[in-house]
């Protein structure tokens, strides 16, 4: 398996993935997928100075990763997906990439979003996105840090 | 056997850390947290009070805010209790590494030193830290 998960997090690579979810996932690959991140030096380089020794980063575009992926670049890796829109999620399962569970971590409140945890606010076009995850069949779990019971998006959102 | 954590600072450092601690891991940790001298008085008896509360089987890691101040005195002669380790100076990498380990089983004085260390590493000049792209980075 090469995606283990893809997580929704708008701060994308910080502490708590680096240490917590970088230990209970085991992965060796954190992936950034972000048109605009991608292209910023300098968020780049404030991300690379957390990764754990002995583990590679990919900070790219949608285009690079779909490229990458299909050509079989990842294969024999654990790679951590992590986005700042589930329209990225989109985009890769369209593209025929496996992906086992995606994960909502943060997603900043604004004024076009509704909160739906602590942690998870959502606009319409997000709900929309996570609901054609959905139609793949894959998982969409609530889940801050691994210590945290998972929950899963649609049994919170019915309630 | 139970672990316990004690985050003891001069005033309301040790309160922070807890808030950080417990917004970054989600711990259900018990935290027994000491802001010395918020009102002027003496803390042997809050010291006391803090140390009291463990069984004897408890695994005590009492982090303190500076090796040279009097809160990390009042702790001191706790040294030698079984199972307790004091650490001085403390910064959240290194409790977030105890405070996330799962394990039952007693830490060895060795595996505590070793922490120590990385916990230390964590302390960074940003500036100076500039990573060149390793080969598996892109």
């Amino acid at each position: 398996m090469t995606v283990v998960l893809a997580r929704v997090d708008q701060r994308l690579v910080h502490g708590v993935i680096v240490n917590a979810w970088y230990q209970y996932l085991q992965v060796n690959r954190f992936m950034v997928i972000d048109d605009e991140v991608s292209k910023n030096e300098n968020m780049k380089s404030s991300m690379r100075i957390v990764k754990p020794t002995g583990t590679g980063m990919s900070i790219i575009d949608t285009e690079k990763a779909l490229n990458n992926f299909k050509a079989g670049k990842y294969d024999n890796q654990r790679v951590l997906v992590l986005v700042k829109e589930p329209e990225t999620i989109v985009k890769m399962l369209d593209a025929g990439i496996k992906i086992p569970k995606v994960n909502l971590g943060i997603i900043f409140k604004s004024e076009d979003r509704t909160q739906l945890t602590k942690f998870i606010a959502l606009n319409e076009k997000e709900k929309a996105d996570l609901n054609k995850i959905h139609e793949y069949g894959v998982p969409i779990k609530l889940q801050f840090v691994p210590n945290d019971p998972e929950k899963d998006y649609f049994d919170k959102k019915g309630e | 056997m139970d672990r316990k954590i004690v985050i003891a600072s001069h005033h309301a450092m040790a309160k922070g850390i807890e808030d950080t601690l417990k917004y970054l891991t989600h711990t259900d940790l018990d935290i027994c947290v000491l802001c010395a001298y918020m009102e002027n008085k003496k803390i042997d008896s809050e010291v006391a009070n803090v140390m009291s509360k463990f069984k004897k089987e408890d695994e005590v890691f009492i982090f303190t805010d500076i090796a040279s101040g009097s809160v990390n005195q009042k702790f001191y002669k706790y040294i030698n209790r079984p199972h307790t380790h004091i650490i001085a100076g403390m910064n959240l990498p290194i409790i977030m590494s105890i405070a996330l380990n799962s394990s039952q089983e007693y830490f060895s004085e060795e595996a505590i030193k070793k922490l120590v260390n990385q916990a230390k590493d964590s302390l960074v000049y940003v500036n100076q830290s500039k990573k060149s792209l390793d080969k598996e980075d892109e």
